[in-house]
């Protein structure tokens, strides 16, 4: 399954074209592991948002897993700024919050707290780091995506710039990139990906990010070049190192 | 329409060609190329370059043959001076569509044809072909595009029994023509468009991929590489394929005109915010914006 981020997309520079392989399993690696950790019970729940295209091959899939199920949210499809979701269109695609586990009262407690912005029992459902849930709960008003853009070396393991794309090892926002709970868990995490596609999310370094006013942030690597949207701000350009 | 990159160089370097610099040369892989260009659901497939005549005939040939045989349409862009070559020439007419890139009469220097005598040579070949078949030609509008040059050129052509002209503005090297100038030469060329289609001179031009709501990371209109391989319109970055992104399109719609987008704007439909490889910002609107709003404009009045 391909990512499932919406209002971005992200390419292989044509020069690349032998690393295609590698290219698709690095934009399915998050979509992969939210899945897979639950499956292996290292969290009780997961949550992904799906596009109607995709739901009925996802849902069997979580079938298929022996992994139960429910609908949080339907919402329109959002190509463009994602801030807040806006009802579904009859008629074209849209987009379903689905919540799964191994157990329904935990599917369940995860789909109340999620409606209830309950950060906190949400976080925890989800396996995230105490930290780094707290700190989400804290800002959560806050676009605190621009706070990471201050630092310019910073682990590959929990770069969290590539998740517009559907690529990344941890699937929350970590209080740090140098936070050691987030670290560890993306270090576990990564055992669970095929050694060349972590070879391949390493290698792209140094990443140029280039965020403009009205919010478009254009990503570029030796390998890929992308884009997303985010919220509008200051202008900001930054050079990434991953190690 | 899928473009056929048969990048073997071109006998010409013009210094605003997109594809300069971008070549995707390799080594065809027809098996391949037929299962990508099957799976396609395009009819139209253009033999396109750097210049497609560069390459041998018999590799033309073998492309043409295998196009057909997917029961789908095969036509050519060509520079033309590949053309007068008699066994060339006669294979470009057993091609269901024929477009010619031609500069006019300008000055050489930078431009397509270098000098005068190429002008001539290649005029000479258009009002062959076009003794033959009904073919198109595009020219395009630069920095160095003179008013009487620009009416001179489009009368050979008329007078050739061209019926289907583009006059495309330029988008490399920056900076792009000023507005003002590209606007004054459509004036130019409108009185003619009694005699010939000339996009975008016409309503029917919003179906041209400039106005397509295209992505630069996700083109309406693709290119195949010989090895089967997909690549985006080199009028961007290179990037592979990655289908027909809607990503553009919704940002420029959410963002007013007044902070640079198209949110609001009355020509939305017809437009879609221009081509993104004409544009200063990767998801901003054409640096044309003025001249189209202009064009659509006199096209949608003098239709009412």
């Amino acid at each position: 399954m391909g990512p499932i981020d919406c209002g971005s997309e992200v390419t292989l520079k044509a020069r690349y074209r032998s690393l295609l392989p590698q290219f698709h399993g690095f934009l399915g690696m998050r979509s992969s592991i939210e899945i897979r950790t639950v499956e292996e019970g290292l969290r009780p729940c997961g949550y992904s948002l799906i596009g109607d295209l995709s739901l009925a091959e996802f849902l069997m899939n979580l079938e298929k897993k022996n992994l139960e199920y429910s609908i949080v949210l339907r919402a329109k499809m959002n190509h463009g700024f994602l801030h807040g979701y806006k009802p579904p269109i009859p008629g074209e695609e849209n987009l379903t919050g689905v919540a799964f586990g191994r157990r329904k009262d935990e599917v369940l407690a995860l789909k109340e707290a999620f409606l209830a912005h309950d950060h906190i029992a949400s976080g925890e459902l989800l396996g995230y780091p105490n930290c780094c849930t707290r700190y989400f709960a804290s800002k959560a008003t806050l676009d605190y995506t621009r706070e990471y853009l201050t630092f310019e070396v910073q682990p590959f393991l929990t770069f969290s710039f590539f998740k517009f794309f559907g690529a990344g090892f941890i699937l929350h926002f970590p209080c740090s990139p140098f936070c050691e709970n987030s670290i560890a868990l993306a270090k576990h995490y990564s055992e669970l990906i095929p050694r060349e596609i972590v070879e391949f999310f390493r290698e792209q370094t140094p990443v140029r990010i280039l965020v403009d006013k009205t919010g478009v942030l254009y990503l570029e690597t030796p390998y890929i070049q992308g884009g997303a949207t985010i919220s509008p701000g200051e202008e900001q350009e930054v050079r990434i190192e991953l190690v | 329409m899928i473009l056929l990159a048969i990048d073997y160089g071109c006998q010409l370097n013009c210094d605003y060609c997109y594809a300069r610099g971008n070549s995707l040369s390799v080594q065809p892989d027809l098996e391949r190329l037929r299962d990508v260009l099957k799976s396609c659901t395009d009819e139209a497939v253009f033999f396109h370059g750097l210049e497609p005549l560069v390459a041998s005939l018999s590799l033309l040939r073998s492309l043409r043959d295998l196009v057909k045989g997917l029961g789908k349409q095969i036509g050519i862009q060509s520079n033309g001076l590949g053309l007068e070559d008699p066994e060339v020439f006669e294979f470009v007419l057993s091609l269901d569509a024929i477009g010619i890139s031609w500069d006019g009469f300008l000055p050489g220097g930078r431009l397509r044809h270098k000098t005068e005598e190429g002008s001539k040579r290649v005029l000479e070949i258009i009002r062959k072909l076009a003794r033959e078949k009904e073919i198109g030609v595009i020219m395009v509008l630069n920095q160095f595009t003179c008013p009487q040059n620009l009416k001179d050129s489009l009368e050979a052509l008329l007078e050739a029994g061209i019926k289907s002209i583009r006059l495309n503005p330029v988008h490399w090297p920056y900076p792009m023509m000023d507005n003002e100038r590209l606007i004054a030469l459509y004036e130019i060329a409108f009185p003619y468009t009694k005699e010939a289609t000339i996009h975008p001179l016409a309503l029917s031009a919003a179906k041209d991929c400039s106005f397509s709501g295209c992505s630069p990371l996700g083109t309406r209109i693709f290119e195949v590489m010989l090895d089967g391989t997909l690549v985006n319109c080199r009028k961007g970055e290179p990037t592979l394929w990655q289908g027909r992104s809607k990503f553009r399109v919704e940002y420029l719609q959410n963002l007013p005109v007044e902070e640079g987008g198209c949110g609001g704007c009355e020509f939305w439909d017809l437009c879609h915010g221009g081509c993104p490889a004409t544009s200063d910002k990767l998801y901003g609107k054409s640096h044309y914006c003025q001249t189209w709003r202009w064009l659509w404009g006199q096209l949608t009045a003098a239709q009412k």
